[in-house]
């Protein structure tokens, strides 16, 4: 009697519902970013040209990175700036990844260990990178070391903070699930609570990638020479205003690249959780 | 037959900051082997406390639970437990869910995915087996749920309302389910329920629970063939005798 009906279960998604893919509206929102894009550019340009402040217009912008793109700043061409600025961060996130994801993790699983880290870690937490700028001289010199360490502040920070809530607020009903499954404590830590809590890691990991780009500026204030930071302070040193908006528009657009290859990737770390966060 | 699980004297009082409140009290039961016993009662009578503490989830403030003479200590797969918010893992497909038992207790990939597909196709799921949770309707996702617990080859399986949060027609519609697949593969079941109909639909016997503190107001066999029919005299007769009962356990 019940075995010719199985399809009744396979429900049709909601009413009205249409694959993006195939939505072919067009509105006046998609144009919304170009024409508020098009507006900033404007009133930058004419308060630029108007000399109200000092400040470059987009094209002098432009021809800037031109020049330093086919001749050197401070000695060096501007992708060497550029690349000088991602291994720091490059190497300040690994190392964040290798210290505060284990850290937030056991916190978050075990409460003698959350008991003894978390309060250290709560006072640590609040302190501006850019506030370890002097005693990250004192204590390491003026080399690459220093400016790999306020960096690393900076990624550190959210990774701990978000493995932590991941683990401590994992579902309770999954762990009694794999529990009545036989689970043991380490398999239910490796099992469950982990994957439970890798989306929330992996915001971590975002947060703490965009905020260690963020603090590039701050590390090269350390007697940089070379950098997209070192380019920004160059250009107050040289009063070449269009040479400080060319490293910071070089800082923004690569965040921003950083934060959409990241989008990405949760999508490939983490395939389960288009909808599943109820 | 043999009697598979035992409760003796079960108490639950939760303690709080605001002062203690008892849920369960004296909760005597035992459920013979390949019964299907359903447990009624009103929302919030500690029924769903009741299973947890069968399941070794809680602990009861007094009192015992044993499974074929052994007193129950804590979780156990040969306790089988089929939740009403049905606790798949997200980030797994539906066939690594229902091979997540025996992957922990180390059953070899091979055996334990012949097993698997076996639960697959008898709970329906043909065709699904790479799907994840979020991609399956509510009632597909019961399946999942029921699978996974016959995977680890329980003595007894405990359901929490598993049917609670679906439509009323996939709920009619996964009843006729399970009881197919509990005739395919006869196991001792605990079913907890707050539906009547679904309680003499299902059960070979029904027990009633008051309100809070939770006690076992009374007992009623129901031995009426299956498939049963909702509009069947008997089977009107049996939901009238109970649900006057349950007025009065209220």
């Amino acid at each position: 009697m019940a075995l010719n009906k199985v399809d009744i279960n396979v429900q049709p998604k909601e009413e009205g519902y249409v694959p993006k893919s195939k939505k072919k509206t067009f509105s006046y929102i998609q144009v919304l970013p170009v024409v508020s894009f098009a507006l900033a550019l404007g009133i930058w340009w004419v308060i630029a040209e108007l000399e109200l402040i000092r400040l470059p217009t987009p094209a002098e912008v432009i021809m800037q990175l031109y020049v330093m793109a086919t001749g050197t700043v401070a000695g060096q061409p501007l992708h060497f700036h550029v690349y000088m600025s991602l291994q720091r961060v490059l190497i300040a996130f690994v190392i964040a990844l290798a210290v505060g994801i284990p850290l937030g993790t056991m916190m978050g699983w075990n409460r003698r260990i959350e008991k003894i880290f978390n309060p250290i870690f709560e006072i640590f937490r609040p302190i501006p990178p850019i506030a370890w700028v002097p005693l990250a001289i004192l204590w390491m010199g003026i080399g690459e070391a220093p400016k790999i360490f306020i960096v690393w502040v900076g990624c550190f920070v959210p990774m701990v903070v978000n493995s932590f809530t991941g683990m401590r607020y994992a579902d309770k009903l999954l762990m009694d699930a794999s529990r009545t499954l036989g689970a043991t404590r380490s398999q239910q830590f490796f099992n469950v609570a982990l994957p439970a809590a890798l989306p929330s890691i992996f915001a971590g990991v975002q947060n703490g990638l965009s905020l260690g780009w963020m603090c590039v500026l701050a590390a090269e204030m350390i007697a940089a020479r070379e950098g997209a930071g070192f380019l920004i302070l160059q250009g107050m040193y040289v009063r070449n205003e269009a040479m400080i908006v060319s490293g910071m528009l070089i800082i923004g657009l690569l965040g921003f690249l950083i934060a959409i290859f990241l989008r990405y990737m949760e999508k490939v770390i983490t395939p389960w959780r288009k909808e599943e966060l109820v | 037959m043999k009697e598979i699980i035992k409760c003796e004297n079960l108490c639950k009082t939760f303690f709080t900051e605001d002062g203690e409140e008892e849920v369960l009290r004296n909760i005597n039961l035992s459920v013979k082997e390949n019964e299907f016993l359903v447990i009624l009662g009103p929302g919030q009578c500690g029924k769903t406390i009741l299973l947890n503490i069968i399941a070794g989830l809680e602990t009861a403030t007094s009192g015992r639970v044993l499974l074929e003479g052994e007193e129950v200590k804590g979780p156990s797969p040969e306790r089988g437990m089929v939740f009403q918010r049905i606790a798949l893992m997200p980030w797994k497909t539906v066939i690594d869910n229902i091979e997540l038992g025996p992957r922990l207790r180390g059953v070899p990939k091979k055996t334990r995915r012949k097993e698997a597909l076996e639960l697959i196709n008898m709970v329906g799921l043909n065709g699904f087996e790479k799907a994840y949770p979020h991609e399956l309707s509510g009632g597909m996702k019961q399946r999942v749920g029921i699978a996974r617990a016959y995977a680890s080859n329980p003595k007894i399986l405990l359901m929490d309302e598993p049917f609670g949060h679906l439509d009323a027609q996939t709920r009619y519609y996964m009843e006729e389910e399970i009881l197919r697949i509990w005739e395919q593969d006869k196991r001792t079941v605990i079913f907890v329920t707050n539906n009547i109909e679904e309680a003499v639909y299902l059960g070979d016997r029904v027990l009633i629970m008051s309100k809070l503190p939770g006690t076992i107001k009374d007992e009623h066999q129901i031995p009426m063939e299956r498939p049963r029919d909702y509009t069947d005299q008997a089977f009107l007769e049996y939901r009238q005798e109970i649900s006057e009962q349950t007025e009065l356990a209220l």
